[in-house]
């Protein structure tokens, strides 16, 4: 039997469509199947034939119309009704929390976060805190200082506006202090990482206060925990890097080395890259951070890898996986 | 419509944010030294993994996947060829940039390929345009249309048909377009040397 050609299958999809189109009955549709099950050809045709019909159907120009083509494709989903249900939270939380006007009395307390745990925590000064996997810091509001020890992992900040009390994260010898701002601290072996999400923040090490640097929305900030370089302040997508706020991860170009050690922060089951060839792979998309298997998955999908899930256990990738 | 039910999320997110850049991947494949018979298998078979694939709706830039995609597909089919042919000065020059033409964030997003798609729609021939505005417009069965017509069922259906097959058929040759317009302004930088 000679092989079928992609046109001469895209032909029998297109078929199909009309087919299926003008009768749309349980025959045909068992027939249908029966065709896509043949040939794994046939299923990517059959959807593409299908994205070709829907967008004949939904930009089809009738006589003395506006074209209906979709609006929606041209853009990415604006990221923006979460931001706003987020502030509207925290509004909520100010109004609460200062209105009750008991902030002055609270001391120092300590919050930690487990492998995979995500959390959300109200501060007593209005200020939110967004605590992500396997973090520890410590709060202490004083009368005329509010500090946060980032004793380890990522947390970000909305910081309710307060003059007469700055707001000082610590990072090792790092410190960054901002007034009414939102930023995220993350804290890496010997260096800091601020992403700023609005206003301003100022950054500087302990013994280098000479070169404090201001870093404002939209900036990432590296900064060394003790050597006397300055910050490194570069213009970053904020918003992306903070997906993690959602429990998702867009790797936008890493490559399968640095997905794998991120998706690691927040599991304790591990994706483990077997053949080192793969581990300079870039790859794009979101992803879940709980769900490893999900992103073996799409790594087996577009690389053709072996993959090894097991019910338990790590999740091992490449040659030799299984 | 044209399959009610099964995957119609899908079906949408394929036609609105992949279809639209099918072209550019053609292209890369085209230059990257891909047989045009060569390049629909690996366009297929690309739609086919999306369509296999769990999940694929969280994916946030199709696109770029679908390119990641089908680069991978043509980069594993080379490995396991075990040879690469390299037959003149010129085909070395195209390997040095396949991997930077074009990139995956230029091919979210791009306007201009909305905007090809829709006037490639727009030329249809105009038998095949009313008959898609007289089924999804006035929502008139196939049977209908016929009737209106004055021909059979059956043409109906293959004009149907006829209409899908050049949208994809033009999406195709965009893709060779791309490419050869590619190659010609990289020549005409090249020559003055």
């Amino acid at each position: 039997m000679t092989r079928q050609t992609a046109l001469e299958i895209e032909a029998e999809a297109t078929r199909w469509l009309m087919r299926l189109d003008h009768e749309d009955s349980l025959a045909t549709r068992v027939e249908l199947s029966a065709w896509l099950e043949q040939d794994r050809r046939n299923r990517g045709a059959w959807l593409q034939a299908r994205a070709a019909a829907f967008l004949i159907a939904h930009s089809i120009n009738p006589v003395g119309s506006a074209n209906g083509f979709p609006v929606n494709a041209v853009h990415e989903p604006p990221p923006m009704t979460r931001r706003l249900a987020l502030a509207g939270a925290c509004v909520g939380v100010i109004a609460a929390v200062v209105g009750g006007g008991f902030y002055l009395a609270l001391s120092a307390r300590a919050y930690r976060t487990t492998t995979g745990e995500i959390r959300r925590i109200p501060l007593a000064d209005g200020s939110l805190a967004m605590v992500n996997t396997d973090s520890a810091l410590q709060v202490d509001f004083e009368r005329n200082m509010r500090t946060v020890r980032l004793d380890r992992g990522e947390v970000w900040f909305r910081v309710a506006h307060d003059a007469t009390r700055p707001f000082v994260v610590q990072s090792g010898l790092v410190r960054v202090q901002a007034t009414g701002t939102a930023f995220c601290v993350r804290r890496e072996g010997n260096h800091a990482i601020v992403d700023v999400s609005e206003g301003t923040v100022e950054i500087w090490t302990v013994g280098h206060e000479d070169h404090r640097r201001p870093a404002v929305a939209g900036d990432r900030a590296v900064v060394a925990n003790a050597a006397a370089a300055p910050p490194i302040i570069a213009a970053t997508d904020v918003s992306r890097n903070l997906l993690w706020r959602e429990g998702k991860i867009d790797l936008a170009g890493r490559t399968l080395e640095q997905a794998t050690d991120e998706l690691n922060r927040y599991n304790e089951r591990k994706l483990i890259i077997i053949d080192p060839a793969l581990s300079r792979e870039r790859f794009y998309g979101v992803f879940n951070v709980d769900d490893p298997a999900q992103f073996a998955i799409a790594v087996h999908d577009s690389m053709r890898v072996p993959v090894h899930v097991s019910e338990r256990g790590d999740i091992r990738i490449g040659a030799g996986a299984d | 419509m044209f399959g009610a039910r099964a995957n119609d999320c899908l079906v949408r997110l394929v036609a609105e944010r992949i279809l639209p850049h099918e072209p550019k991947v053609r292209a890369w494949l085209i230059r990257a030294g891909v047989s045009a018979a060569d390049c629909d298998d690996f366009i297929q078979e690309a739609y086919c993994r999306i369509y296999e694939m769990d999940g694929f709706e969280r994916i946030e830039r199709p696109a770029a996947f679908f390119f990641q995609v089908t680069r991978n597909l043509f980069r594993s089919r080379v490995r396991h060829e075990h040879v690469i042919r390299i037959e003149s000065a010129r085909d070395i020059d195209l390997s040095a940039f396949i991997d930077e033409s074009p990139l995956p964030e230029r091919i979210v997003g791009d306007r201009r390929d909305y905007d090809r798609v829709r006037r490639l729609i727009d030329q249809l021939p105009d038998r095949c345009r009313k008959i898609f505005t007289m089924r999804k417009v006035d929502e008139l069965s196939q049977r209908e249309i016929a009737a209106r017509l004055g021909v059979t069922v059956n043409v109906v259906e293959n004009e149907g048909a006829r209409g899908v097959r050049l949208v994809l058929e033009a999406l195709r040759s965009e893709g060779s377009e791309l490419a050869e317009r590619y190659d010609r302004r990289h020549a005409l930088r090249i020559r003055p040397r």
